[in-house]
């Protein structure tokens, strides 16, 4: 019995171990958030907010001058309509002249 | 597809109830599906979670089936309805630690081993479809026949996407159109007790949905592309 439980135990340690949730490649958030971005050069900028089903619901920034270097912005998780956006996951599309220059997701919950 | 018209040349041929003079009636049978749906907008939607740094993984291929029943009106037309369902997915999945399974493995000497993956984004995109299509029979031997036929295609379909914490799904429906051909076995193989006939079809769909939700705004799922399918039938 003795030596059942030591294989057990430590084994049961594991398998509760590997069921704990990984950091995920995206952020999860249940309020609003800020997030920072990188621009490689100086030109126009747009922040969309895009939904799964790549509708755009709001608008963050449009045709913004800004320089190259490190820039903040932030989403109340509000859309157009100053509505809370439904759960789901959500991709802020940071936009350079024109070009996408990186997409970040995030999962909108409660 | 070859060795299955061989098969069917093989097998097909009469086992004492196959005649060349034509008797009108009736089959019904399960058909296994393969499609390779165009679904660009899932295309797109999984280059927009690259590009936010997640391998997502879509697949190409849309696996169903459908409960069908074929009639033959006369020697030179034959028709066929159909409701059967497909699925595409997609998502994105992480591994567990390969250090602490191996621990798992060892300590429970090969009772226990972790999932290799975890699915943590699932898309799932799903169709029930009613088809009704006639056919031209080309030609028709005591053995097989081979047909020629169009009709149209009705699709209700959804898309599930599942993440941690959320659930976001949508819904649709839409008209379409289907055109193909057939190669039936034209006499029974006995298996067992019963009398079967095998039957595969190719052909291409034309058939999208719009999501009707409002989040959605019309968000298509197009369905359309080449199938092959393939039958087992009774006849009544």
């Amino acid at each position: 019995m003795g030596k059942i439980l030591t294989f057990l135990l430590p084994a049961l340690l594991l398998i509760s171990a590997g069921c704990d949730t990984t950091t995920y490649p995206f952020d999860q958030v249940t309020e609003g958030f800020t997030f920072t971005y990188d621009l490689p050069n100086e030109g126009l900028v747009d922040l969309i907010v895009l939904n799964c089903y790549m509708n755009n619901v709001r608008t963050l920034l449009a045709d913004s001058t800004q320089s190259s270097g490190s820039h903040s912005s932030s989403w109340d998780l509000l859309d157009e309509n100053a509505v809370r956006v439904p759960n789901g996951l959500y991709y802020i599309r940071i936009i350079l002249d024109d070009d996408v220059i990186e997409t970040k997701l995030y999962e909108v919950h409660t | 597809m070859t060795l299955l018209i061989l098969l069917l040349c093989t097998i097909g041929q009469p086992s004492g109830s196959g005649s060349d003079s034509f008797s009108p009636g009736f089959r019904i049978g399960f058909s296994f599906m393969t499609s390779f749906p165009s679904m660009q907008n899932e295309k797109d939607f999984a280059d927009m979670n690259t590009a936010a740094g997640l391998d997502f993984e879509l697949g190409s291929v849309a696996w169903g089936g459908s409960l069908e029943l074929l009639g033959d009106l006369s020697e030179k037309f034959r028709i066929r309805g159909s409701v059967g369902g497909s699925n595409f997915s997609g998502g994105y999945s992480e591994g567990y630690n390969a250090m602490q399974n191996m621990f798992l493995i060892l300590f429970t000497l090969g009772l226990f081993s972790g999932s290799s993956e975890e699915d943590v984004i699932e898309l799932n995109d799903q169709a029930i479809t009613l088809e009704a299509q006639a056919y031209y029979v080309l030609t028709r031997s005591s053995g097989m026949s081979i047909s020629a036929g169009a009709g149209p295609i009705y699709t209700f379909a959804t898309r599930k996407l599942k993440s941690p914490n959320t659930s976001t799904s949508g819904s649709g429906s839409g008209l379409g159109f289907v055109a193909s051909i057939r190669l039936d076995q034209e006499s029974t193989m006995n298996l067992g007790c019963l009398p079967l006939m095998l039957g595969l079809e190719g052909g291409y769909k034309i058939n999208s949905v719009n999501i009707s939700d409002e989040e959605a705004d019309d968000y298509e799922l197009d369905f359309s592309g080449p199938f092959v399918k393939v039958g087992t039938y009774i006849g009544i």
